[in-house]
């Protein structure tokens, strides 16, 4: 199976959400009980239940005009995922030949590291199961020659999924014929991601959209540095006790009785 | 069911974003809870000022159980012969905030 690449041209969206909706129909997931919070974006944010959520930004111009900005927030699927990184449970995280991250809910021990270690901050936790979870990337769909449910719904063709290089390609030729502040997000940090944007506007511009996203400096010197120092000191600490034994022997009492004569 | 609104208007009337209001017809009133955004702007027609608020159909009386009550409360009450769809969705409102100024 070859590499694969989702594009989200924001260029092209709606704000239908018919991608939020196809998300949840899929996965089974249920509806969560929610609140207004100023704007027509619901949920307030992605939650355990919600995998991929549409963010409404409102950003008034300084020409006393309008920019309302829509895009997809979900798992861009790095191809060098800080929750794998940081999950403490072998197999818990894994990536598929495609390039999805998927984590899997029987192995999640609820530790909350991939949470904290995630450059978008996208994993949440179901309070109830103290399990993590995000989109799959429809890994089940995917592997089998389909695409994933959310671009399968999306009628106005904002969300695209082929081979990686096929993708990038489009996003480039995409940003250059939109011109102006248009650019792609997603094929240069953290080694590239399987989930790719065409921005028309400035990233920053976008609500909670990572500028300069990178694994957290604390998890490579924790699992790159510490981690191995660590095992490395362990075992030496074993062999050095080993071979004190073996040569200075066992330790006895002072031969010669000269404490209490 | 939720009734967005010029930040002008929200001033004048005193209403802040969030809050439980009144959106009354001559035909019926509704609540609804106010959106203030930029995206509605006062109009300056023949003179005068002219503030639109917009308001969805409505959210069901089953799911959510609080969910709000039909924008067709206070639409005009002439419609397609069928299905009772209001010739017009556009129509004049008065806004309050809930409980009185």
């Amino acid at each position: 199976m070859e590499e694969k690449v989702m594009l989200v041209d924001v260029s092209k969206c709606t704000a239908c959400r018919a991608c939020q909706v196809a998300c949840k129909q899929w996965n089974k997931l249920p509806a969560l009980k929610t609140q207004q919070d100023g704007t027509h974006q619901n949920p307030p944010d992605l939650n355990w239940a919600t995998w991929n959520l549409i963010r409404f930004t409102e950003l008034p111009m300084k020409d006393g005009g309008m920019k309302w900005l829509f895009r997809r927030d979900a798992c861009l699927h790095c191809t060098d995922p800080g929750c794998q990184r940081a999950c403490p449970v072998p197999g818990c995280i894994t990536k598929t030949a495609e390039g999805a991250v998927v984590i899997d809910q029987n192995l999640c021990i609820g530790c909350k590291m991939c949470v904290n270690s995630c450059p978008f901050e996208v994993p949440r936790i179901n309070s109830e199961t103290n399990k993590a979870y995000k989109c799959t990337l429809c890994w089940d769909r995917i592997s089998r020659g389909l695409i994933p449910a959310c671009a399968k719904a999306c009628a106005m063709g904002t969300i695209t999924f082929g081979n990686k290089d096929d993708m990038i390609g489009r996003a480039y030729a995409r940003a250059k014929a939109l011109g102006g502040d248009a650019t792609v997000y997603g094929d240069k940090f953290v080694n590239g991601t399987h989930v790719m944007y065409v921005l028309p506007e400035k990233v920053r511009m976008y609500e909670r959209m990572v500028a300069n996203p990178s694994i957290p400096i604390s998890l490579i010197l924790w699992k790159d540095v510490l981690k191995p120092l660590s095992v490395l000191a362990i075992g030496a600490t074993l062999v050095g006790t080993f071979f004190h034994y073996i040569i200075k022997g066992p330790k006895r009492p002072e031969e010669g009785g000269n404490e209490h004569g | 069911m939720f009734v967005e609104m010029s930040k002008e208007l929200a001033k004048e009337k005193g209403i802040r974003g969030g809050e439980r209001v009144v959106v009354k017809s001559a035909r019926g009133e509704v609540d609804a809870k106010a959106i203030v955004t930029d995206r509605f702007k006062p109009f300056k027609i023949a003179g005068q000022t002219v503030h639109q608020v917009g308001i969805p159909w409505h959210y069901g009386w089953v799911t959510p159980p609080d969910g709000g009550d039909s924008a067709n409360l206070l639409t005009p009450t002439i419609g397609d012969a069928n299905t009772m769809i209001p010739e017009s969705k556009a129509f004049m409102v008065n806004v309050e905030k809930k409980g009185g100024k």
